[in-house]
């Protein structure tokens, strides 16, 4: 029952086609050819009653079953937590106007800083040399934030000591691994 | 009052790609009547995918939130229901594989594509469930047991009725795959109905 049936002319019977046919899932090139075997053969005759009052059986009990009972204002609930989700229905546009204001907010921020810090614009006259001004000073934050992430640190390390150059790299390695990290919490929020 | 009666009542008569519509113009009635019209068969399928009344309502809800961020990209080549249910199947899927709910997991296909069914000893015997007349728990019994890709197939198809492209679109799975899949877990189901005493199958 339900293995292949082997002919003693070697034919073996189309047994799991049996099953699509009876789902209508069959070409009609395949139903045809099906038909004309199952008419020749009784085994599969058969099988065919044999599947089609068991995949009849299957549906009605699996249809009694029906739908189970959800807690009262459960879609209240779902509308009002999707609604108030972070992303929620925002076009894509929306959130490319929003990281352009960000990323000018955020300039303009490091600009103001750096006309605050004195001397680094004074006496740039052209664009290119505050733009290379502009760069310099973001290196020298982003250097000086490492530096003291790396003097932090080594107080609470305490006693552990590590040459120049190995600090730098444990603190690369250190920022590598927080920014997959905080990749990967987020891809786990958004699924 | 009866302004928003009128307009509920006009929502109930869209069809689900015109609620979608209304749903990305802003119209939060839309989306609403979208998640009244499913959330039962999604929780329904959810719950007999994983088999946990609690966790099926908080993947439903994972699973309309995420419809209701991703409705911008929905596309109305395919039908809604085949939609959400393929993200209620990835939900499903995502769920187990996280809380490992399974001692057959979707990995543990073997290489010809079969499995090894493991039926609960605690399960009612046979004879327990037939004096009852009750197919229906000896069935859900069996489906319990099924490998979660099988149940996926047997639920789509013979719980939602799913066509075989419908069920290919939701799993992502090939045609053929699905077919050789279902008849194999059908084969399955009624070898334990067999084993199991059920000479009626």
């Amino acid at each position: 029952m339900g293995k292949e049936i082997l002919h003693f002319d070697g034919f073996v019977c189309p047994t799991h086609e049996i099953s699509a046919y009876i789902d209508g899932e069959l070409e009609p090139r395949e139903e045809l050819s099906l038909e004309t075997h199952i008419f020749s053969c009784e085994t599969c005759f058969a099988e065919l009653n044999y599947q089609k009052e068991f995949l009849n059986e299957l549906s009605h009990s699996i249809k009694l079953q029906g739908d189970i009972e959800l807690p009262a204002n459960f879609a209240e609930t779902i509308v009002a937590a999707a609604e108030s989700s972070v992303s929620g229905l925002r076009k894509p546009s929306e959130r490319s106007n929003a990281f352009v204001i960000c990323a000018v907010l955020l300039f303009s921020l490091v600009f103001a800083l750096s006309l605050d810090s004195g001397k680094l614009l004074a006496g740039t006259v052209n664009l290119f040399e505050k733009v290379a001004a502009l760069a310099g000073f973001l290196f020298q934050l982003i250097y000086s934030f490492v530096i003291g992430f790396g003097a932090l640190l080594r107080v609470v390390g305490g006693g552990i000591t590590v040459p120049g150059a190995l600090s730098f790299i444990i603190i690369g390695v250190f920022f590598v691994v927080f920014l997959v990290f905080a990749r990967t919490l987020l891809r786990f929020r958004r699924t | 009052m009866s302004s928003q009666a009128i307009n509920f009542d006009s929502v109930r008569t869209l069809a689900d790609g015109e609620l979608v519509i209304n749903a990305v113009a802003g119209r939060t009635d839309g989306f609403e009547e979208l998640v009244r019209r499913y959330q039962r068969p999604i929780t329904s399928y959810v719950y007999r995918m994983l088999g946990d009344y609690e966790s099926a309502l908080d993947v439903t809800q994972e699973v309309f939130i995420k419809v209701y961020n991703s409705l911008t990209k929905y596309s109305s080549e395919y039908k809604f229901s085949t939609w959400l249910y393929r993200i209620a199947h990835n939900a499903a899927i995502d769920h187990m594989r996280r809380n490992s709910m399974h001692a057959l997991s979707i990995e543990a296909e073997n290489s010809d594509g079969t499995y090894q069914l493991q039926i609960e000893s605690h399960l009612p015997s046979p004879e327990q469930n037939h004096e009852r007349g009750e197919w229906r728990i000896e069935i859900d019994a069996v489906i319990k047991c099924l490998p979660p890709t099988y149940r996926d197939l047997i639920l789509l198809r013979h719980s939602r009725e799913l066509s075989y492209d419908e069920i290919a679109d939701v799993t992502g799975l090939p045609l053929g795959t699905v077919k050789n899949r279902l008849f194999r877990a059908r084969e399955m189901m009624r070898q334990v109905f067999v084993d199991r005493g059920f000479s009626g199958i």
